[in-house]
């Protein structure tokens, strides 16, 4: 342990995410699954999204995942809309985050006491970014499952 | 454009041929390799550096048993820049390039906690 003022330091694992630029991604915090779905739902049909998919990340919070490919443009342009149309500041704070980076950032790991993020509702097609964002999932969740087993490939 | 499939044809390997509604060829191309999906796998967490906490992370091209390894790794070494990104095979090969080791200013720490 390591003091510092009133802050308490400790070891911890680092958290596992999918990054990537082409695939609409939204970070909703404290909010209701029917406010997260409405903003899903329209932002879908505006932009012609195709489909999509909610994860439940932790109570009140929740991921957001769009099916059509896009560029870095389009989907700063797609994140941002949604941000200023729904007036949530927290997922303004997210947007603005993925901006600094480059690419947007989903959790797939448990981080403290929340655990992995679960599906649950899909709309839509699910066969384009949707599809490789699970397969992605399921490949970090393999990794994860072996090093706490602590399998060794070699 | 039209109906565009994969064939392996003899002496060129695989490729993709394009040909119309009638079935009438219009061109070919080799295909070099697997298309990739774009995702990237990312390591991040917080630092202890130079006397305050600092977010940094990694993101990982790549897949299979470099990626394995190259997650094995990032959990035990920070990385040296902010954000670095880097192909699994790459860090797995050379990890001291891209990482910190040793000691506990050079672990990754939880988000830090007020105590009250």
């Amino acid at each position: 342990m390591t003091g510092l003022g009133n802050q308490r330091l400790s070891r911890s694992k680092p958290v596992l995410g999918i990054s990537c630029s082409t695939a609409v991604k939204l970070d909703f915090d404290g909010v209701s699954f029917k406010t997260v779905k409405y903003w899903a739902l329209r932002t879908m049909r505006w932009f012609r999204l195709g489909g999509f998919v909610i994860l439940k990340s932790s109570e009140g919070n929740y991921h957001v995942v769009f099916n059509r490919r896009v560029t870095w443009k389009r989907n700063v342009k797609i994140m941002s809309w949604v941000a200023i149309e729904s007036q949530l500041p927290k997922l303004k704070d997210y947007v603005l985050m993925q901006c600094i980076k480059g690419c947007s950032t989903l959790r797939v790991s448990r981080k403290g006491d929340k655990p992995s993020p679960r599906i649950v509702y899909r709309y839509g097609k699910q066969d384009g970014e949707i599809r490789n964002f699970l397969l992605k999932r399921r490949q970090i969740w393999r990794i994860l499952r072996r090093m706490e087993n602590g399998e060794d490939l070699s | 454009m039209g109906k565009v499939r994969t064939e392996i044809w003899k002496n060129v390997g695989i490729v993709r041929v394009e040909r119309d509604e009638r079935g009438k060829f219009i061109r070919w191309w080799k295909v070099t390799g697997r298309e990739s999906s774009g995702k990237m796998v990312a390591v991040y967490g917080y630092v202890w550096e130079d006397g305050r906490i600092v977010s940094k992370r990694y993101e990982f091209t790549g897949s299979g048993r470099d990626l394995y390894w190259a997650v094995m790794l990032a959990h035990e070494m920070p990385p040296k820049g902010r954000f670095v990104t880097v192909s699994a095979r790459e860090f797995v090969r050379h990890p001291w390039e891209y990482a910190r080791l040793g000691g506990f200013s050079h672990d990754w720490i939880g988000k830090p906690e007020v105590e009250s």
